[in-house]
């Protein structure tokens, strides 16, 4: 449905530039959800926005059903939820307004009751405001605005990040049925591991504007490949005691270093607890190492180099 | 052990524009030295007014008795109160950067409380400080002394916070929310210094935390709190492993969890928590309640067994 080929978006800082995005190349396919995983900075977000046009990359390409979207209005398939539904809702239109203005501007029948009920919100929530509303109610009004003009793709931005644990259950379960009944797709861009691991059927491990790996959910979450996945899955906390008491969390030398300046070779390579001495000069490239799972880390496989297919690295596995 | 703080009947009340907010509801519950307690609960409920209020850090109205070191906190005058804060309760905040001065070197401001309390003299504090970046695992520990908090991470800020609440050496101290403003790796790392910070120090900690999964790795009791009650408290084991209220247990079934099967149905508690404008009649809980019965609606269940719930 969707494919990404060699995504690239830089942003200046004052006079320094900044990669965001790293060359990411990846496919969606219809009906699939994606989940995006990584810390704050690592350009998920960015990549999401690019995908539905809200940024222009630096250089890459993004194919939708096989066309290049560049230059072509695609907001009637592609669309968007966003993290604040405080700050994504125009606080001077009431519900009905907001829901039927994407129908108007594409003049397209206004099917508001509809949405409210997809949504589970009353019909008397028309007539009123944003701020009358409570954040989950909000995360709803958001989800009905972006299906209004029935998309076939659905960019999540972190939409339960804002909301307290029963509520954001509410709206992954809302995303679920939503996704099932209407054959959607999802990118869902998410730090709560576990809502990824339960939401997703794939996923995808940012770290610092590059993949750094991708697999099914059921593989990347039993069998974690790259040392990055393996710490963020190792960080999580368990909401059982007997088992967090004996729990052994991999020591992490230090924190991330700044995006600025990430410099050749692995992102990753300060904090890997394997790092070698090739991860410091050659940065590896995403590549299959098992049917449908790919990984960006020196120590599975073979190796290439960025500046030539033919000269290849054989590092031992 | 013997009780450090126990806090009797606490009611917080804001007053909005007119109107009364009951946010905390007539709460009770013990500290013992050394132990750690986490107070859990949705964003409203209450958690973060009552430790406020503990230390007078809201200008709500409170009422109620929170002995401390056999003095009652809630009658002691903004004077008295100046020479609790930071020597015998240390807080530490949730958000690193709105809590650090952005103009004053991070030495000078862990170094404050101990000259502002007279613990020490001017060099004798700043070894003090050194010590203390070295304890709560800050690299490089006499440059950055020097530098100011914006020359710092997220992780890195929260840890020089930590040591400032640490610095006068209190007998309590109170986290709000300290890791929810982190990333995941980070915030890992920081639970995993309280949990040796209590093991060395055997300081009392009080967690505060919408996050029950924070709790499992910290705490000795958990405190769950909704709309301004608590509504179960005991040993972290018991509410989390075998919770007796089904506020607790609909909130155990509401998060994804890693150490259950990936089919396993998220179940979300649906409704939304009381207006704290209103007077409550009967369980907080009972309009989400699926065991709901009319005893519920009208009369307020008592604390039995470590929950307070009618069934």
């Amino acid at each position: 449905m969707l494919e990404v080929k060699h995504l690239t978006k830089k942003f200046f800082l004052g006079k320094q530039l900044f990669t965001a995005v790293n060359d990411v190349s990846f496919v969606i396919e219809p009906g699939e959800v994606l989940g995006l995983v990584g810390e704050s900075g690592c350009g998920k977000s960015t990549l999401g926005r690019m995908l539905v046009q809200l940024e222009t990359p630096t250089s890459g390409e993004i194919f939708f059903e096989g066309q290049n979207v560049q230059g072509r209005s695609l907001c009637r398939q592609m669309q968007m939820i966003f993290q604040d539904p405080y700050a994504s809702l125009n606080p001077r239109m009431t519900v009905e307004t907001i829901l039927s203005e994407p129908a108007v501007i594409h003049k397209l029948p206004i099917r508001v009751d509809e949405l409210l009920e997809l949504v589970g919100l009353p019909m008397s929530a028309k007539h009123r405001f944003p701020h009358e509303f409570s954040g989950g109610q909000r995360q709803r009004i958001g989800i009905a605005r972006a299906l209004a003009l029935s998309p076939k793709f659905i960019v999540c931005d972190e939409p339960i990040s804002a909301l307290d644990v029963s509520i954001a259950a509410q709206i992954v379960t809302l995303l679920q049925k939503l996704q099932q009944e209407l054959g959607l797709t999802y990118l869902f861009i998410a730090h709560d591991l576990a809502m990824v691991r339960y939401l997703s059927t794939r996923v995808a491990v940012m770290y610092l504007g590059s993949f750094v790996e991708t697999a099914t959910t059921d593989d990347l979450f039993q069998n974690p490949l790259h040392p990055y996945t393996q710490l963020l899955i190792a960080s999580v906390p368990l909401p059982d005691p007997l088992r967090e008491k004996f729990r052994v969390r991999p020591p992490v030398p230090t924190e991330p270093p700044s995006p600025l300046n990430v410099g050749p070779g692995c992102p990753f390579r300060n904090r890997c607890p394997h790092a070698m001495a090739v991860c410091q000069g050659v940065t590896p490239v995403l590549q299959e190492v098992a049917p449908g799972r790919k990984v960006a880390c020196h120590l599975y496989g073979r190796v290439k180099t960025e500046k030539a297919d033919s000269k290849l690295v054989v590092v031992n596995n | 052990m013997n009780k450090l703080l126990q806090v009797d009947d606490l009611h917080v009340t804001f007053s909005l524009s007119g109107k009364k907010l009951h946010a905390v509801r007539g709460i009770s519950f013990a500290v013992h030295e050394g132990e750690a307690v986490g107070i859990v609960g949705e964003s409203g409920c209450g958690k973060s007014s009552a430790v406020q209020a503990l230390t007078k850090l809201t200008n709500a109205e409170v009422a109620g008795k929170a002995w401390f070191q056999g003095e009652d906190l809630l009658e002691k005058t903004e004077k008295e109160l100046r020479s609790v804060r930071g020597k015998h309760i240390g807080m530490v905040f949730q958000d690193p950067m709105a809590s650090l001065n952005p103009t004053m070197k991070v030495g000078e401001q862990i170094v404050e409380g101990l000259l502002h309390h007279k613990l020490c003299g001017k060099t004798e504090a700043v070894h003090r400080a050194i010590e203390l970046l070295h304890l709560v695992g800050v690299p490089a520990a006499e440059l950055r002394m020097e530098q100011y908090p914006g020359a710092l991470s997220g992780g890195m800020r929260q840890r020089v916070l930590i040591a400032i609440a640490l610095a006068c050496n209190p007998s309590l101290l109170i986290a709000d929310e300290p890791t929810t403003a982190l990333d995941v790796t980070i915030s890992a790392q920081i639970l995993d210094l309280f949990r040796s910070l209590q093991k060395k120090l055997r300081t009392a900690l009080v967690l505060i935390t919408h996050d029950l999964h924070v709790v499992s790795s910290v705490c000795d009791t958990v405190i769950v709190m909704y709309a301004g009650k608590i509504v179960e408290q005991g040993p972290v084991e018991q509410v989390l492993n075998a919770p007796k209220h089904p506020y607790t247990q609909m909130l155990l079934h509401a998060t994804a969890r890693f150490d259950r099967p990936r089919t396993e149905k998220l179940v979300p508690i649906e409704g939304s928590p009381p207006n704290l404008f209103e007077k409550q009649h009967g369980c907080p809980f009972a309009p989400r309640c699926p065991f709901v019965m009319n005893q519920c609606r009208d009369t307020e269940p008592p604390m039995k067994n470590g929950a307070a719930c009618w069934k």
